[in-house]
């Protein structure tokens, strides 16, 4: 019995453990405003620390009519465009994809896709085709997607906290931007199309005088920062500079000054690389370079000039067979404008340029005419299939739309969060001294025990990494009298027992015994409602689906295990009399 | 420890409650019908602006027609508190891309002595896609729920807790149409929070039913019915106290993001109360009996 109940309290003591640990930080960030702990505290959603979400939308028409081939009778195209509106009527009458449309339309009227599509796919089964659109919105999407990441990072730049953004089903992103002020301003930034570039980037020693001239410059005019020798560095294996990452922040403030600028101008510009590079010093010290382009400022081409762009793998015989590469085709004024370009510029780098940030530079090895063109030198499936859908944003960007907004104001957050925690602290202390009134001792029991639930309520959202709403808080005080009423089962059921059975020992057996089934079952039904629950709705009423389940499935273990714990030890230390 | 004992014949006038219930349940329907249940933006798609201004140039009915005349939308200005400069107003328009033709408006009217406090704009489409959602997450979740009963229990206790949750849930609808509430997302989450809710109660109630009914086979079912319902008054009162307490603080103190939300929880827990005694049990009751006599009359035969 002792064993038995030793093995219970280090089981209980150490989930404490455990979770004070998780919630620690939290306390410290939110009780006594240690903003040192921040990061390392629970998240509270945008409805409460106010924010931003918008939700962008792929539009899917103009997509499609996009995508058909670009060399089409008139007669197609006029073909395409009606069966196109009619596919869209459909959609929007039967609220399916508009492409299960398009197909169920075609084969209804015995129409081959491939008649437009014959680029994209040589397949005449109209269902190969669909698959192949649907592939290409795929990559349309990563391209969005990339766009928008890169886009965000550059938010801090705002002043606009923690940027997040998410893909939500098939076509749809949602944007969130924490603590923003300037909506409209925000949500031109995000929907302004994507800045393709590909453009040539200058030599060494031409970027090597445009630093010696700033060098000098600083000198000359007595201007309190470090030598650049002392920050950029020649990069071995490229055109570019590299810069340890620290100083990146520092260095583009220091050339986007006019003074400096206008050093660097006449026709170029210094372009930041995307990626990072991991330098390992072998002494375990590891640092992180970012490549610095000096660039030509008028690109080789520009946005629309691309069209499909596709990762696969190298064929047969080729020099490089087996191994990904990006292939990609020209419109009729990029294919002249690059048959030029790369005519002029064999064994140079051309940086591929997206929002102004480089994503890859690769060598012209040879003149291109005929537009077709192949990138290689990719280490993974993955690599090619990011520039892949960086190229994408070249072609004529997807337009995408902005179809839900939610702003919450700073003070209004503010409100919500003291509304909340006020009805939170008030919620619980009612039901504490409820059942303190109505069970007395046994109140006190379940009183330790829903407190402890809530510390793990806590300390398991944290660990999920939840985020902490509004509705969040009203799913938390569900919660408490969830787990309060797993407490009242029992203890009506121990008293029923104590009726029949003075022996106090087995009435607490039984009581727990037949309690738990009930609660088991009771908990599962509720644990379906909110699992349903967290598939319809989105941010905050999520939050409150998870706080709700979590809640439920801790409450399992401190309602029952743990107050039946506190029970055998008070019998044990004979506090409570074993007979009556 | 207080003990609590009752011995109240709910059996017994299950008839009276049970007509009290469906009479309430077709005034319900009724109203649904007749005057229909407002759908909230969330559903229809639309745009709300809440805004404070802090203005002396600041008149309701200047706003609206200025912002009647520059919008070309349909649009429903309303003040919510007025303090002296102080004006809380919210701004209902159909869908609009982009708030900039609210905010320039407002710019022009009183400069910066205006706060966005909040904005909700959900496009038609999306609101479409919810409304779905949130009809088939209803649905979904009752034909889940019963056929996890159906499962721990029978077909009966199935058919008993599932017209149950039909009736809280078509009365709770109707006492949005009094109140003239709109439904929202946040709503039909608390209407899935009432189901989850009232089928706690009325699982308790059954597992005691079947308990009694399996360790006394021989008594007539509406007695053992009967003593467990007694059996678990004390449990579905003091549950729901507490946890008409808990929401009460929410509708209270919450804030006005939730009182909707609060106020469907109350009307909920006070419903699913009432039904898991008064609903729940006895037509799980009629329909054993009359499933039994259907076995009874085939093995007669």
């Amino acid at each position: 019995m002792l064993n038995n109940l030793q093995a219970r309290w280090a089981l209980i003591i150490s989930a404490l453990i455990f979770s004070f640990y998780f919630i620690l930080p939290s306390i410290q960030f939110y009780v006594f405003n240690n903003e040192s702990k921040e990061s390392e505290s629970l998240k509270l959603g945008l409805d409460l620390k106010g924010g931003l979400n918008i939700v962008l939308e792929l539009d899917e028409y103009i997509f499609l009519e996009r995508l058909a081939k670009k060399r089409l009778s008139k007669q197609s195209k006029i073909e395409y465009k009606k069966l196109l509106d009619q596919a869209l009527q459909n959609s929007n009458i039967s609220n399916t994809a508009l492409y299960d449309e398009l197909e169920s339309l075609c084969d209804q009227k015995n129409i081959k896709l491939n008649k437009f599509f014959s680029h994209l796919s040589k397949s005449s089964n109209n269902k190969d085709i669909i698959i192949e659109i649907k592939n290409q919105k795929t990559y349309a999407m990563n391209s969005v997607l990339d766009v928008m990441r890169n886009r965000i990072s550059e938010h801090d730049q705002y002043g606009l906290g923690e940027p997040s953004i998410q893909q939500l089903g098939a076509s749809r992103l949602v944007v969130e931007l924490a603590g923003i002020s300037d909506i409209s301003r925000a949500k031109e930034y995000i929907q302004r199309t994507a800045d393709f570039e590909l453009s040539l980037v200058k030599k060494q020693p031409i970027f090597f005088d445009i630093i010696s001239n700033i060098n000098q410059y600083i000198i000359k005019n007595n201007i309190d920062f470090p030598s650049l020798d002392s920050l950029m560095f020649p990069d071995q294996s490229s055109e570019a500079y590299i810069v340890e990452e620290k100083n990146v922040k520092k260095i583009t403030a220091f050339f986007n000054s006019s003074e400096i600028n206008s050093l660097i101008k006449s026709n170029n510009k210094i372009v930041w690389d995307y990626n990072l590079l991991s330098y390992d010093f072998g002494d375990n010290t590891m640092s992180e370079f970012r490549r610095a382009y000096l660039v030509a400022e008028n690109p080789a081409i520009s946005s629309g000039m691309i069209q499909t762009p596709k990762a696969v793998v190298s064929d047969i015989g080729a020099e490089n067979a087996g191994q990904w590469v990006v292939n990609l085709d020209m419109n009729k004024e990029g294919r002249r404008k690059w048959a030029k370009f790369t005519g002029s510029n064999i064994n140079r780098q051309v940086a591929i340029i997206l929002d102004g940030k480089v994503y890859m530079a690769p060598f012209v090895r040879d003149k291109i005419s005929s537009g077709s063109t192949q990138i290689s030198g990719f280490s993974s499936m993955e690599e090619a299939k990011d520039i892949a859908s960086v190229l994408k944003a070249g072609e004529l960007p997807a337009p995408i739309y902005i179809v839900q907004t939610n702003y919450v104001g700073p003070s209004l957050g503010e409100d919500s969060i003291d509304a909340g925690s006020f009805s939170m602290l008030l919620g619980i202390a009612l039901v504490l001294l409820f059942m303190l009134i109505y069970y007395k001792s046994f109140g006190i029991i379940a009183n330790i025990a829903l407190l402890i639930n809530i510390i793990f309520v806590f300390a398991v959202l944290y660990t999920m990494n939840a985020v902490l709403t509004l509705p969040g808080i009203a799913g938390l005080l569900l919660t408490v009298g969830i787990s309060v009423d797993a407490n009242v089962i029992i203890f009506e059921r121990i008293k029923e027992e104590l009726k029949s059975n003075n022996n106090f020992y087995a009435a607490l057996k039984n009581g727990y015994n037949k309690a738990f089934i009930t609660i088991l079952d009771a908990n599962i039904t509720t644990l379906l409602t909110a699992f349903i629950l967290s598939f319809i709705g989105s941010g905050p009423i999520k939050g409150f689906a998870t706080t709700l389940s979590v809640g439920i499935i801790c409450s399992m273990f401190s309602a029952i295990f743990l107050t039946r714990t506190i029970f055998l030890s008070l019998l044990n230390m004979n506090i409570i009399k074993k007979y009556r | 420890m207080m003990t609590f004992k009752s011995n109240i014949q709910f059996i017994k006038n299950s008839n009276k409650f049970l007509l009290l219930s469906i009479m309430v349940f077709i005034v319900s329907v009724v109203l649904i019908f007749l005057k229909g249940i407002k759908k909230s933006i969330d559903f229809k798609g639309g745009t709300i602006i809440n805004l404070t201004i802090e203005s002396d140039n600041y008149d309701l009915s200047d706003l609206r027609d200025v912002l009647s005349s520059k919008l070309t939308n349909s649009i429903n200005v309303v003040e919510m508190k007025t303090e002296l400069n102080d004006y809380e107003v919210v701004v209902t328009t159909e869908y609009l891309s982009n708030e900039n033709q609210v905010s320039d408006v407002l710019k022009s009217l009183y400069n910066d002595s205006y706060k966005i406090n909040k904005i909700e704009s959900i496009g038609p489409k999306i609101g479409k896609e919810l409304s779905k959602n949130a009809r088939n997450a209803i649905i979904a979740s009752l034909i889940l729920i019963g056929l996890y009963i159906s499962i721990r229990f029978d077909f009966s206790y199935a058919a008993g807790s599932i017209a149950a949750l039909v009736h809280d849930l078509i009365i709770t609808l109707g006492v949005f149409v009094i109140v003239d509430y709109e439904i929202s997302v946040a709503i039909i989450a608390a209407l899935l929070t009432i189901v989850g809710y009232s089928l706690n109660d009325t699982i308790v109630i059954y597992d005691r039913i079947r308990e009694n009914l399996t360790n006394n086979p021989h008594r007539i079912k509406d007695q053992t019915i009967n003593e467990s319902l007694n059996q678990t008054l004390a449990r579905t009162i003091v549950t729901s106290l507490t946890t008409l307490l808990v929401v009460m603080v929410l509708f209270l103190y919450g804030g006005n993001v939730l009182k909707p939300f609060a106020f469907t929880l109350i009307v909920g827990v006070l419903l699913g109360t009432y039904s898991s005694l008064f609903v729940a049990s006895p037509i799980m009751l009629y329909l054993e009996e009359k499933f039994n006599l259907e076995v009874e009359e085939k093995e007669n035969i």
